[in-house]
């Protein structure tokens, strides 16, 4: 059987954008030092910690200004993220963009308060009760059409393939860990069965957001020890012989992905580092591996599902 | 040998009644679904019609606390139970995959604003012009962190959850959120993995309702629904010279797939079985197919080459066509380029024409009507094609359903994004076994 090897690595984490600051941090034992949101300052969550993607606008400057208008933060991690892999692994000279397939999931959708609060204010009546004839009449004046695309899950996935121009299969799943875990399968089994030349597998997620916070919090999906964090990531995958024969550098060999839906507590073997980055969650922890800053390859997701995977590194 | 994977249970809930029965029925009666929407009041909409389910969604009531936050998981539900009573199957083996797709979480705007039906107590305004939801936000916060509140979100993957609740564990849970394509996927997938030999047993299908303020008002704004309120059953008119948009609808439709080996030792009704599936991305632009219809073609393309069938052999289209001025005119051009010439005498059903667009759940859903084409012995009309539009001749099937005795159906799903997939189904004869 030919193995699959990994290729490419793009990360976006607290740490700051890119692999290297993840590397440099993990590696010196570092920890995300998380931050206070403004937006849920007088609130009970004011002092509640949140991890954040630092100087995530300098990244923005690579990106498409008129794409950027229809992206939420996931989605701008997400490219960031997913264009460092394929850029790494020279995918996009290597492969025809049919042969490209994305297997990708994302995070619960994250609504921006300052952005509904206008909309949602036009919408009260004279006792102060929302109306939806109101918010027909006023309301969606006052709505961004382009937030549409800001809050479908499907969109930061599907704004990377434009991005790369990838137009091969896709498979993208929502919203914890579980089905970021189930994605790099599919896209594991995908090269293997040679539906696709090359996997670009991934996700991206933003816990840290305000209102998925509240969430979080309120349905009990994080501990009080644990902080969520805003973070992406994306590998590659490809047969080894092609790797070789392109004398494309590998990470290793990814020989499986082993995926039991259960029903035990979550545990991620990063949360103390990084925060609960949710659906990045096992991207993360499978590049950890393979940069060499972690030896953890087990973790349960939030639904109870647990993600093992075997990989032997290049040494 | 690969295996072969037969369709052996299906459940619908559609806005032209619960069940395939009535579903069917009122297809090939040419009834359309779509109405004034009662949902909410609409009246401060441009658009005011859609698709709504009208009768009542039987669930179990152990989980009304989920359907009371989000109603389409009743439709989800109740799918999933007529499908997997229709195969005779009361719970999922280890070997089995639950793949569901839908789009989005709901946002209850009511909810939003006042934390629950109930209005809370307002702060009062500081100053003159201040921002009222911005001034409560604390309070809002504060009741959302309170126990007994009702959840802020309904995470999409919801349905999963409450469907294993009924029949156990499953090997592997999906929540597929590839838009319009999304259900289709789903089915895609599951027949994948256990032609591969990874499940033995599929629950999949798909699950839509976008029909509350925040979602008819977010396709209104990208203008891609059909303000034609007056005329409401023929509101939705794909491929007509005189489509104005889509019609949103709602529903869920769900099949249980198994091995043609299994289902012939269990001796259950084969519905049909599934021979092909293709998938591609358009990386062209968010809400606006590739002119050239690349990515549709190449979806296609890649199910004949899964079926190893060729264009020939397809005997009927069942459509994506939505009723938008460009997604018709490019799927028709791209239905000609990949049947050749045989696209001249190769029926079209277009179901969107009489439900609406169900979103996560519309290829599902059509995937059930293009199932009864076999059953049946016929194809439904496009009920509201009175004129082909320019660039969509196709053979389009018009006024009345058309009889039916071929063997591959073609169906089409093509996402916002741009996601494509395409399923091939095949009627299974006796000769065939």
């Amino acid at each position: 059987m030919n193995d699959v090897v990994i290729t490419g690595i793009g990360i976006v984490s607290p740490f700051g954008i890119g692999k290297e600051p993840f590397v440099s941090a993990l590696g010196m034992g570092a920890r995300v030092k998380p931050g206070c949101l403004p937006e849920l300052r007088e609130t009970p969550l004011a002092e509640a910690p949140a991890g954040l993607v630092p100087n995530l606008e300098n990244g923005c400057q690579n990106l498409d200004r008129k794409l950027l208008k229809c992206m939420s933060t996931a989605a701008i991690i997400g490219c960031l993220a997913g264009k460092e892999a394929a850029e790494e692994a020279s995918i996009l000279n290597r492969f025809a963009p049919e042969r490209i397939g994305i297997y990708a999931a994302t995070g619960l959708t994250a609504a921006r308060m300052d952005s509904a609060s206008k909309m949602l204010n036009a919408c009260l009546d004279s006792e102060k009760k929302f109306s939806a004839k109101l918010f027909g009449q006023a309301g969606l004046k006052l709505m961004n059409p382009l937030e549409s695309f800001k809050i479908l899950p499907n969109m930061p996935p599907c704004i990377l393939s434009i991005v790369l121009g990838i137009k091969g299969p896709s498979m993208i799943l929502n919203p914890w860990e579980g089905q970021s875990a189930c994605a790099m399968w599919e896209g594991l089994e995908a090269v293997r069965t040679r539906e696709v030349d090359c996997a670009l597998i991934g996700a991206a997620d933003t816990p840290s957001s305000p209102s998925t916070m509240v969430y979080l919090k309120q349905m009990g999906f994080i501990a009080d020890d644990e902080f969520p964090s805003a973070a992406g990531a994306y590998l590659t995958l490809e047969l080894r012989d092609k790797a070789a024969k392109d004398n494309q550098h590998s990470y290793g060999v990814l020989h499986e992905i082993e995926i039991k839906n259960g029903s035990q507590q979550a545990h991620d073997p990063l949360a103390k580092e990084l925060g609960r980055t949710y659906a990045a969650a096992p991207v993360l922890l499978l590049a950890a591996n393979c940069l060499g800053v972690t030896q953890g390859h087990a973790l349960v997701c939030t639904r109870g599902i647990s993600f093992n995977f075997k990989f032997a590194r290049n040494v | 040998m690969r295996r072969r994977v037969v369709i052996t249970g299906i459940g619908c809930v559609s806005p032209l009644g619960v069940g395939v029965e009535p579903f069917w029925q009122s297809l090939a009666r040419g009834e359309s679904g779509i109405a004034r929407i009662s949902h909410f009041d609409s009246s401060g909409f441009e658009v005011q019609l859609a698709g709504e389910v009208k009768e009542k969604v039987a669930y179990p009531q152990e989980f009304a606390r989920f359907v009371t936050e989000d109603g389409k998981l009743a439709f989800a539900l109740n799918a999933a139970m007529q499908a997997m009573q229709d195969a005779n199957l009361k719970e999922f083996a280890t070997a089995s995959l639950l793949h569901l797709g839908t789009s989005l979480e709901q946002f209850d705007l009511q909810k939003i604003m006042h934390g629950s039906n109930t209005l809370y107590a307002y702060a009062p305004l500081r100053n003159e012009g201040e921002n009222l939801y911005e001034a409560n936000f604390a309070s809002l916060v504060r009741h959302f962190l309170a126990k007994e509140a009702r959840p802020l979100q309904m995470p999409l993957d919801t349905a999963c959850e409450l469907v294993e609740k009924l029949y156990g564990k499953a090997g592997m849970k999906l929540t597929n959120v590839g838009a319009c394509a999304a259900s289709t996927q789903a089915i895609g997938h599951a027949y994948h993995c256990i032609r591969r030999g990874m499940f033995d047993m599929a629950l999949c299908g798909g699950f839509d309702s976008m029909l509350n303020p925040l979602g008819v008002g977010g396709f209104q704004l990208l203008g891609a629904l059909s303000t034609n309120n007056e005329h409401t059953a023929r509101a939705c008119r794909p491929f007509d010279a005189a489509r104005s948009g889509a019609v949103l609808g709602e529903g869920a439709a769900m099949l249980v797939m198994e091995t043609l080996a299994a289902a012939q030792k269990a001796g259950k009704r084969i519905y049909g079985e599934i021979v092909g599936y293709g998938t591609s991305l358009d990386a062209y632009k968010l809400s606006a197919p590739d002119p050239g219809g690349i990515g549709a073609i190449a979806s296609m393309q890649k199910s004949l080459q899964d079926a190893q069938l060729q264009p020939g052999d397809i005997h009927a289209v069942s459509t994506h066509g939505t009723g938008t001025h460009l997604n018709d005119e490019v799927e028709a051009a791209a239905i000609r380029s990949v049947l050749g010439e045989s696209w001249r005498h190769t029926p079209v059903v277009s179901t969107k024409s009489l439900i609406g667009h169900l979103i996560g759940a519309a290829g599902a859903v059509e995937f059930i009507a293009s199932l009864q084409g076999f059953a049946q012995g016929q194809l439904h009309a496009n009920g509201s094609l009175e004129n082909i539009g320019k660039g969509c001749e196709l053979d389009h099937i018009v006024r009345s359903p058309r009889a039916f005795s071929g063997k591959n159906i073609l169906k089409n799903s093509f996402g916002f994004g741009g996601q494509n997939a395409t399923l091939i189904i095949s009627k299974v004869e006796n000769q065939d076994l």
